[in-house]
């Protein structure tokens, strides 16, 4: 953004005067002098020195029947000088176009920094022999732009909802997002101000919270003034940022200053681009301190996770809002969403305050969604996502969820234990996927109760847990199990019971814990993989053993 | 696929005799029937324990409990103690490489009934047919009543023991019996078994020692989202030991629970709306109590 030269005079006023005074030379040689004139001048109107890619674009044109002009810029505020931009230079007579990175200015010998405040940017050019000057004023905003906080909120009703973590570090704790402020990049404790470090260095954005399991921490505690979490909105729906700008900045003594906008003369705004698109603020300035709403493209529809990188750049208006020129650099954050089709479903929490390791498994289902090829827009996908993902040995996913293996005497475990699903219908779904802390084996409610909880986690209606009765089993394959079987414990091959999932009251069943054989001969070996998911509980029943099985339908189980 | 029709046949038949839920959907499909349910759970529970023969199983005496949080497995450190829905302690070791090595469960009921009740749960949770051999069966003798969860009968790996001395059930299990080397899980729940046998028997008569909550409050009840508000938390242990306190906290507010450095607890209030916060408290020996507080949480 530029100012243009704001007089007109020198060299074409040396035409004017020396061609109508010729008649007059005799009379008048000492007052001839060759002109020296400045054109075409423009300057950057504000800047933010510390935003990357940021700068001063300083242009002008020496315009002089002199041979050696000279040319210098300089920084001036309120009329004094407070250093040189560009050192004195022989004018070459051709357009200058220079760029200055707006943060200091030679004084003498030493460098002196640029904190925000209101500047003319000078320059001057002067013409030797004989003396001639002229010189230009082009007004010059020095700001420190930045984002503290943002908030995520819901643009239609009830379409965002906060995510929690299941450790602290190598510990057990709930945690859950703070909903104020998802994003934050503020001081930390004995910090000056919270854009820049205490040295002056720009504080940089926030890199993305990637860790499913733990929160952000800063020592032994929870990080809380610099993180950056994942958000969960329903898929579809637009989000809305609630952005707060930075007041405070640090000066070249280590002391905290004003980021010097808005004044009487300078109004700033603020544009977000994105890959999904451009966020739109209802706003037509922002102020220090401030908050200002953006609302974002709608999110993919599925469900799974898209990181997404928020450009952000500024404006500047010196009349008012009426003109507006770009304000130089700009900078970037990123941004994990995680998407649901609906509003994640607890059963000992009434769906409300959102517990479990529910990070963890939106993660899951995006690994495994993406790793199979599962459109995940219906919750028919959701669920075969998460059933296929959980046992895994499927396509590119070489092993079951956290590498668990179904608890049978062949592949070293015993009978069929549960280690995860309680006597009291809950799950410990935060131990198996912190690295299956209860062990590596899993008998079927634990899948089936993990599953379910997972399911519920992820928004998908109607999930129940299916308890079954005893069956005589033909050939299975069983979680983590290298192949199909006939003799699951050695020599036996049937069940006291079995626990599987359904979400339409036992007329479609989802198996985790094991694949029936699809070969058309299901009770001998080899098996073909016949995974369960929402099949129809007649073919379920024939084809996972012999024997009438019952059923009795079972809720949602709590988590532990 | 092909199917037999026999196998078919016997599908649709067994669909026809299972119990049906009906057309119930949303919010009361999830939550269930409770007393349905609990029945239905009752009834599989009877015949696991007519399977193990329950009825005849030797009954003990009653103990205040045990002083779980002070388990240490040797060669193994503690990594968590933890207490689960229906006051099932968890108590998780590793080695010296961090890894899960054992997980120690236990309830301490009422009576020797009440333990015996979660001996029958953890069996009812067996995929395997049949019956667990009895440790003592077995050359374990462990407790008035055990069973042994065999991984490698043959070179004599436990995966899991469980079994109840008088009033606590117990169940120490290896987190991966294939791996070396193997922990040795009797002597292990033997430890488990002395740590319940420590403690005094108790009168026929007196009620089990379980932790009071004098106190349960935030201070003040009512705060802007983004406070971080103390509360005050009095809780008494029978044992004169140390109690160990969990929060669940549900909303629609939002927030967790912290420990303060001056091993005080405070709420850090993340999102407007009430917030119901339940404390449970593990004793030292390992019963527990509860207490609920509400905060009002406006915007922030």
């Amino acid at each position: 953004m530029g100012t243009p030269c704001r007089r007109l005079r020198g060299a074409a006023a040396w035409l004017v005067r020396s061609v109508l005074l010729l008649p007059f030379a005799v009379a008048l040689p000492a007052q001839v002098v060759p002109p020296i004139d400045l054109v075409q001048t423009s300057c950057t109107q504000v800047v933010d020195p510390k935003l990357p890619g940021a700068g001063v674009q300083i242009a002008f044109e020496v315009q002089s029947a002199q041979r050696l002009a000279e040319v210098e810029v300089l920084l001036v505020q309120q009329g004094a000088t407070v250093g040189t931009i560009l050192a004195r230079r022989v004018a070459t007579g051709r357009p200058i176009v220079h760029v200055w990175d707006g943060r200091t200015v030679t004084a003498g010998t030493t460098s002196v920094a640029v904190v925000p405040g209101r500047y003319d940017v000078r320059i001057v050019a002067t013409g030797r022999a004989p003396l001639a000057t002229d010189t230009v004023d082009l007004p010059l905003h020095v700001v420190r732009l930045g984002v503290t906080a943002i908030a995520a909120r819901s643009s239609q009703a009830a379409s965002e909802w906060q995510m929690v973590y299941f450790k602290r570090g190598t510990a057990a704790a709930f945690y859950g997002v703070p909903a104020l402020r998802e994003y934050r990049n503020v001081a930390d404790a004995g910090q000056v101000s919270d854009l820049d470090y205490d040295d002056g260095q720009p504080r940089p954005p926030v890199p993305l919270h990637t860790d499913t399991a733990s929160p952000a921490l800063e020592g032994l505690t929870y990080e809380d003034d610099r993180y950056n979490y994942p958000l969960c909105f329903r898929a579809g729906t637009q989000p809305t940022f609630a952005v707060t700008f930075g007041s405070t900045c640090t000066g070249p003594a280590g002391v905290a200053l004003p980021v010097v906008y808005p004044t009487g003369g300078l109004k700033v705004r603020c544009a977000v681009g994105s890959s999904l698109g451009a966020w739109v603020t209802p706003a037509t300035e922002i102020v220090a301190g401030g908050t200002v709403d953006f609302v974002g493209p709608a999110l993919p529809a599925d469900a799974g996770r898209t990181d997404v990188a928020l450009q952000w750049s500024f404006q500047g208006s010196l009349d008012g809002g009426a003109t507006w020129t770009p304000i130089p650099g700009g900078f970037t954050t990123q941004h994990r969403f995680y998407t649901q089709l609906s509003a994640p479903l607890f059963a000992n929490t009434a769906g409300v305050q959102h517990s479990g390791p529910w990070v963890e498994v939106a993660d899951y289902l995006h690994q495994w969604k993406s790793a199979l090829a599962i459109d995940t827009s219906t919750a028919d996908g959701v669920t075969a996502a998460v059933i296929l993902g959980f046992g895994g040995q499927v396509g590119s996913l070489t092993t079951a969820i956290e590498g668990v293996r179904y608890d049978a005497y062949p592949l070293g475990g015993d009978g069929g234990a549960s280690h995860y699903y309680t006597g009291t219908h809950s799950v410990q779904l935060s131990r198996l996927l912190d690295a299956h802390a209860n062990g590596v084996f899993v008998n079927c409610s634990d899948c089936a109760a993990s599953t379910a909880a997972m399911l519920g986690m992820l928004g998908v209606a109607d999930v129940q847990m299916q308890r079954l009765g005893a069956m005589t089993l033909r050939a299975i394959r069983g979680i983590g199990a290298p192949a199909y079987t006939l003799s699951l414990w050695g020599s036996a091959h049937s069940f006291s019971y079995h626990h599987i999932v359904t979400r339409t009251g036992g007329a479609y069943v989802c198996d985790a814990c094991m694949w029936v054989d699809e070969d058309g001969n299901p009770n001998a070996l080899p098996g073909l993989p016949g995974y369960n998911v929402d099949r129809p509980w007649t073919h379920y029943a024939a084809l996972a053993a012999s024997n009438v099985i019952t059923f009795q339908l079972e809720s949602l189980p709590t988590l532990n | 696929m092909h199917v037999p029709h026999f196998v078919v046949a016997l599908g649709l038949l067994a669909a026809t005799l299972s119990t049906q839920e009906g057309a119930r959907t949303g919010d009361a499909l999830r939550r269930g029937d409770p007393v349905r349910e609990a029945a239905a759970r009752a009834a599989v529970r009877a015949e696991v324990a007519q399977r193990y023969a329950a009825a005849a199983w030797p009954r003990g005496t009653r103990r205040p409990g045990l002083a779980f949080d002070a388990l240490q497995p040797a060669d193994l450190r503690s990594e968590e103690f933890a207490t689960l829905d229906g006051g099932l302690l968890r108590g998780t070791f590793v080695d010296r490489d961090g890894r899960s090595r054992v997980v120690v469960e236990a309830v301490v009921g009422g009576d020797a009934d009440a333990a015996q009740a979660q001996l029958v749960a953890w069996l009812s949770l067996v995929s395997r047919p049949g019956t667990l051999p009895r440790a003592d069966a077995e050359g374990m003798p462990v407790g008035d009543i055990g069973f042994v969860g065999w991984s490698k009968p043959a070179e004599r790996r436990v995966a899991w023991l469980a079994f109840v001395r008088d009033n606590v059930a117990v169940r120490v299990s290896s987190c991966d019996p294939s791996a070396d080397p193997h922990p040795d899980l009797l002597a292990i729940a033997q430890s488990v078994d002395a740590a319940v046998l420590r403690e005094p028997v108790l009168a026929a008569e007196a009620p089990l020692p379980r932790p009071t909550v004098r106190r349960f409050e935030a201070a003040p009840a009512r705060c802007r989202a983004g406070a971080v508000v103390p509360l005050v938390l009095q809780t008494e242990d029978p044992a004169g030991g140390a109690a160990r306190c969990a929060f669940t906290l549900t909303g629609p507010g939002q927030g967790y629970v912290e420990a303060d450095p001056n091993g005080g607890w405070r709420l850090h209030t993340t999102g407007p709306g009430t917030l119901t916060i339940d404390v449970l408290v593990t004793g030292s020996r390992g019963t527990t109590a509860t207490a609920r507080c509400v905060v009002d949480v406006s915007g922030g």
